[in-house]
């Protein structure tokens, strides 16, 4: 059926539009990069612009951040089922961020826009942006401490934004007397409707050329190509169900009680079921993750081990289904504090390919530390001023077939820039003693696990507030085929007095001036038996000294 | 130039060395030589003995000389630069290896493998030593350990050492003391300090563009060594400049030193001939798009100046030193069609390159190509170069139909078609990356199509973007020999001070400004620059406290008091509204990196005017051909390219021929001839 409507159109004409809106997506990214003032979107790229289909289903997506694949699916529903296509009026913008309805955690703020041709809406835009500050109890509306989402910061239901081109004034006023820097954040509103408009007035141009109801049909053949392209892939990996389970290191409140994720990934045919039965319940901490982000993850984790050539659009998740049980850690019950959920989505993806690795073994790497350490330091420069400086570091991933693990990269869904040690110390009265790859924390392996990087920081001025956000202090990342772990994540105190303080992964201290901060990261796992390992590889390893002995950690 | 002077000129590239010879009394001269990569000096040399013999101008009648090389391009991407060591601050051995642990933007996140880096840990040595963001000396660098790890490295057997500290922008003592001791126990290596290369903050993007330049240095060293033999073999003794990646020319002593300045020496003289046929024709404002076989550069002029970036790269690593700001993607008119599982047709990023070659080739190649899909539409005609490569008709056809046309159940035609379709389609996007993803409109700028296969799908490309005018330059295949003639030396100096609103410390930049102005004069003297041909500009890198990223914002005036830093200020907050849509002028602004730029003016090519005609006189056709444009076939003018006079107008479908291209004027086109050769071509129906 698939086959034959894909006869009937050109597929000269299929081809460019699907380059077309790739292209529309793109433009619209580089608009909320380039007008947006969050330092998160600018620096971090944390924002993302798609197209759907007037159904709901994403035709095209600009993902500078991998984990917002997909996590705009819910929110788009959730509008089609408040606003249906036949209220929807030209000049109308939705909006809204509730984790609860559909959205990701209470930062992001989805915007949609209908895109209307002769009359009819023909297509949605949607930009989603990490903003600076939505309220809440502590500035940037991520407290690691929260307990409820109450804490978390203002929540938006699915709202008219702009309606007929009136801008909604009660919601603007509302909105801004909420959050602590409403100018910007307006600001910030304001880009994500230029984005929209910018897709819309593309979408517009090719329905102009093509006719809606031709270019419908070829959305729905682009659809049924990827997922068609999805089948065959997937139809490829042996039949079966296949589980697997990893840990976080805690929520941040319970700091002994380790979060467990679950998954039974049931391949059939040309279709893959994920059941995350097993997982942890809800817990007090933010680290609690809504359906869509789980959606995200495995939706990621497929992606990446079937071919991830296949262009990405709705018709890539039509073969997926996710089940998440109610008051889960994957599916909790609203008031649960949700903001801290992107260490649960990176493990999750974790988790999905580490359960397809029994299924295809050649093709799936082995467990990467997926350590995503925050560090937020905050204190007083010797002039008086204030300074807040945060860092994301990175760790090491998993070794493969044919390849060692990667020395700290971005993994599974994250793809942050680390800050230059010259920034760091232009920015704060803070030094770094040094700067390493930590040797010997690669799990071993025919094929080595990545490293994970060591670093020591001095305070040299003033009363500093640290927040350390860690994960694998406590399980670390597993080889496969007779591979070993990578190297448990270590941080630790050094008290000008002589002290020395471990961290469990998870804090918010205070830092004095001589007082030392000591990182240490996660290192993947190692693929396959270390006595297999090409001597000379070993060799070249110890004349990097990537193994041997670390005088660091242990 | 004076009487009886002539610039000659050579670009060598991966296939073709151009050459171009132009006297002051308005003679020029044209040829190609096969390059030969495994010595690229080889093909340097027949291509001068080529141009010497065709014109029978003599050796030492030629005044100047000026190249653009891929040597340094090709030893960085095919990673064969020289065994390279590294010193470096104790507790920092890794900066290299970590980068910035991102996955690049562009690249396939599920894909991608981190690139090995140009020199490995085990090559690189610590040295116990610490300076401090102000220049103060923390920890004093110990010069017996300096000695002994110098000695370690030689004992690996380096040719070259990059030496990186930490923050040795602001103050060199300690790189330039680890210079001199490594000069004094490895003398035969080439040393590179990053206070020289890149003396701006940063240490990742720092030590790649020292390890780089300390790479290439020996192999660009020996290149230049090969060329002045072979000058002064042949009695050639005129001053040499060589191409940079920022659009200007240094000396080949500079070259020796500052190799990593050559790393897009090619493309960036592209984008200075496509800036000096734009003014002759009095356009400032144009997109240029270089279509070869593989791949295409995109660029941006405005105001007649190319758009330079500090944020480039070259294949896999980060490039911070000023280059010509250029987007490439990979494809050609050597790209490659096929038809995917799912029966979709794709063009690219497989490409038949020179060899085999597209299936019209005849000489291998059974994929067909975009150049194939040219020829079975008759847009190219089946013989090139004046006869001596001929096409074969045929077998582009068959490849067409055997892989696009009978997997898809269409005709060739339509099949060829669609492979230019798709290909114009992609170019479109690359077009929009340099334009309308940094808001800039299209309508506002001219397209400049030039390489062999840019005239063929210019006009195309200048309806999809929505441009107005379609630029294509007298010589479209050796623009970037034609730009070698139209350059400054040009030298980029910069410095790392971090000035903190409120308290911007005039002096300090007085001082900075003062000793980057030295340095620049000193380069300036060493290239024997008069003093009326001196240009200095000022300008600074800015940001808003807690960005990421600087703007370049110019200093117009000498002085540095309150006023000019107040409008420093100003333009800066202009400058961001302009390129990100807002101004925060609340907020507090940073001044991070000084820089001073020097311009040696040189004389320019004077491009000989052609004859006149009254503007708008038509054409006389040489012939008709068959060819296909916009969905039929047609008897379609031909027109020879050096029969046409300044003011000559044709009207599409029309074809005009020259020795190694073909413009294609598409119905509803017209092209008017301008008074050095180019044609402008705009559309009528609109």
């Amino acid at each position: 059926m698939i086959r034959d409507r894909a006869n009937t159109l050109d597929p000269i004409t299929v081809e460019v539009v699907r380059n077309k809106l790739d292209g529309i997506a793109n433009e619209m990214q580089s608009t909320l990069f380039r007008s947006s003032f969050s330092p998160i979107v600018k620096e971090g790229l944390d924002a993302s612009a798609s197209l759907f289909t007037i159904e709901g289903e994403t035709l095209a997506q600009a993902i500078a951040i991998p984990i917002h694949l997909a996590t705009l699916i819910p929110v788009v529903r959730t509008f089609l089922r408040e606003f249906p296509p036949a209220t929807m009026a030209e000049g109308d913008v939705y909006v809204m961020n509730d984790p609860y309805l559909g959205g990701t955690h209470l930062p992001d703020i989805a915007l949609v826009m209908p895109v209307f041709h002769d009359g009819a809406p023909i297509a949605l835009t949607a930009a989603m942006t990490h903003h600076q500050d939505v309220g809440g109890m502590a500035p940037g509306s991520v407290p690691t401490n929260a307990t409820e989402i109450y804490q978390e910061g203002i929540r938006i239901p699915p709202l008219k934004f702009h309606d007929r081109g009136m801008p909604n004034d009660t919601l603007m006023k509302l909105l801004r007397l909420n959050v602590r820097v409403p100018d910007s954040f307006i600001g910030d509103l304001n880009a994500q409707v230029a984005a929209c408009s910018a897709g819309a007035r593309r979408l517009r141009e090719l329905a102009t050329k093509h006719g809606s109801t031709a270019l419908r049909a070829i959305f729905a053949n682009l659809l049924d190509r990827s997922e068609e392209m999805t089948r065959q892939a997937i139809a490829m990996i042996p039949d079966g169900t296949y589980r697997y389970h990893d840990f976080l290191d805690n929520d941040g409140i319970d700091l002994d009680t380790p979060i467990r994720i679950e998954v039974a990934v049931t391949v059939d045919g040309e279709a893959v079921r994920v059941d995350f039965a097993g997982t942890s319940g809800q817990v007090r901490g933010p680290f609690n993750c809504v359906p869509s982000g789980a959606h995200a993850a495995v939706y990621f984790a497929v992606h990446a081990l079937t071919d991830p050539d296949i262009p990405t659009n709705g018709g890539c998740f039509r073969p997926i289904s996710v089940t998440t049980p109610e008051g889960s850690l994957v599916n909790p019950v609203e008031p649960a504090p949700v903001n801290a959920r992107t260490a649960t989505i990176k493990r999750i993806a974790g988790c999905v390919i580490g359960a397809l690795r029994a299924a295809i073994p050649g093709r799936a790497p082995a467990d990467a530390a997926g350590e995503m350490l925050l560090l937020a330091f905050g204190g007083p420069r010797p002039d008086g001023s204030r300074y807040v400086v945060g860092e994301l570091i990175a760790s090491g991933s998993g070794a493969s077939d044919g390849k060692d693990g990667v020395d700290v990269i971005e993994t599974d869904g994250t793809n942050c820039m680390n800050l230059p040690i010259e920034a760091l110390e232009m920015d704060a009265p803070i030094r770094v003693l040094r700067t390493e790859l930590r040797a010997g924390s690669g799990g071993a392996g025919q094929w080595r696990g990545g490293l994970g990087l060591s670093r020591e920081y001095q305070v040299l001025h003033g009363d500093v507030v640290l927040t350390h956000r860690g994960e694998r202090h406590v399980h670390p990342a597993r080889g496969v085929l007779g591979g070993g772990p990578g190297a448990l994540a270590v941080s630790r105190i050094h008290r000008m007095g002589g002290a020395v303080e471990e961290i469990k992964s998870k804090t918010v201290t205070r830092l004095g001036p001589g007082d030392r901060l000591e990182i240490h990261t996660a290192g993947g796992g190692g693929y396959g038996d270390p006595a297999t390992r090409d001597p000379e590889q070993v060799e070249r390893d110890q004349a990097d000294r990537k193994i041997g002995t670390s005088a660091a950690a242990e | 130039m004076g009487m009886n002077d002539h610039a000659l000129a050579l670009d060598v590239g991966g296939t073709f060395t151009d050459v171009i010879l132009v006297s002051n009394d308005g003679d020029l001269w044209t040829t190609k030589a096969s390059s030969v990569p495994a010595d690229p000096s080889r093909g340097f040399f027949d291509g001068v003995d080529k141009i010497l013999g065709l014109s029978g101008v003599t050796a030492d009648a030629i005044t100047s000389l000026f190249h653009g090389s891929t040597v340094a391009t090709n030893a960085i991407l095919e990673g064969r630069g020289a065994r390279t060591g590294m010193l470096v601050t104790d507790g920092f051995k890794y900066v290299l290896e970590i980068g910035r642990a991102e996955v690049p933007r562009r690249e396939n996140l599920f894909a991608w493998v981190k690139p090995s880096r140009p020199v490995p840990p085990r090559l690189i040595v610590e040295v116990p030593e610490r300076v401090l963001l102000d220049g103060t000396v923390e920890r004093v660098m110990d010069e017996d350990a300096c000695r002994v790890v110098a000695r370690r490295l030689k004992a690996l057997g380096v040719e070259a050492v990059a030496v990186v500290f930490l923050h040795s922008y602001a103050n060199p003592t300690h790189e330039r003391r680890a210079g001199d001791i490594l000069r004094e126990e490895l003398p035969e290596a080439e040393i590179s300090l990053s206070c020289d290369v890149l003396p701006v903050f940063r240490e990742y993007e720092r030590s790649m563009a020292t390890a780089l330049n300390a790479g290439v240095q020996p192999i660009v060293g020996r290149y230049i060594g090969r060329l002045r033999d072979g000058l002064a073999e042949r009695a050639l003794a005129a001053p040499f400049y060589v191409m940079k990646s920022n659009g200007g020319v240094f000396s080949p002593e500079q070259a020796e030193r500052q190799s990593i300045q050559m790393a897009l020496s090619g493309p960036a003289a592209g984008v200075r001939g496509a800036s000096y046929v734009g003014a002759l024709a009095g356009i400032e404002d144009i997109v240029t798009i270089d279509m070869g076989g593989t791949s295409t550069d995109v660029s941006l002029i405005r105001d007649g100046v190319p758009a330079v970036t500090k944020d480039g790269e070259i294949g896999p690593y980060p490039l911070s030193v000023p280059i010509i700001d250029i987007h490439t993607i990979g494809a050609g008119g050597g790209s490659i069609a096929s038809v995917t599982e799912q029966g979709a047709l794709i063009v690219g990023p497989r490409s038949a390159g020179a060899d085999p070659g597209p299936a019209c080739y005849g000489k291998g190649g059974e994929e067909p190509t975009v150049t194939d899909a040219n020829l079975v539409l008759g847009r190219v005609p089946p013989h090139l170069l004046d006869g001596e490569m001929v096409l074969d008709p045929a077998l582009a056809e068959a490849a067409i139909r055997r892989f696009v046309a009978e997997p898809l159940g269409i005709d060739v035609i339509s099949a060829a078609e669609g492979i230019l379709k798709i290909v114009n389609n992609n170019m479109v996007g690359a077009l929009k990356v340099v334009s309308v993803e940094k808001g800039l409109d299209p309508r506002d700028f001219a397209l400049c199509a030039f390489g062999g296969a840019g005239p063929m799908h210019g006009g195309e490309l200048a309806r999809q973007f929505g441009t107005r005018r379609l630029l294509i330059p007298c010589y479209p295949g050796i623009l970037c020999a034609l730009g070698l003639l139209a350059t400054d030396l040009q030298y980029d100096f910069a410095r790392t001070r971090i000035q903190r609103a409120p308290n911007y410390d005039l002096a300090d930049m007085a001082a900075t400004f003062q000793a980057l102005e030295r340095d620049a004069e000193a380069a300036l003297d060493t290239e024997g620059v008069a003093s009326e041909r001196r240009r200095i500009g000022r300008s600074a890198d800015l940001r808003y406290a807690k960005q990421g990223v600087e703007i370049t914002v110019e200093i117009p005036g000498d002085g540095i008091d309150t006023g000019s830093v107040a409008r420093l200020i100003e333009a800066f907050h202009d400058l961001h509204e302009r390129l990100y849509t807002f101004a925060d002028r609340d907020a507090p602004v940073e001044i991070v990196n000084l820089r001073i730029s020097a311009t040696g003016v040189m004389d320019k090519i004077d491009l000989p005017a052609i004859d006149t005609v009254p503007e708008g006189t038509p054409a006389a056709p040489s012939g008709r051909r068959r060819v296909h444009l916009e969905g039929a076939f047609a008897e379609v003018p031909i027109y020879r390219r050096e029969n046409l006079k300044a003011g000559h107008a044709i009207s599409g479908p029309a074809i005009v021929d020259q020795l190694d291209t073909t413009t294609v004027v598409l119905p509803g086109q017209t092209a008017i001839t301008d008074a050095y050769g180019s044609l402008v071509i705009t559309d009528t129906e609109a």
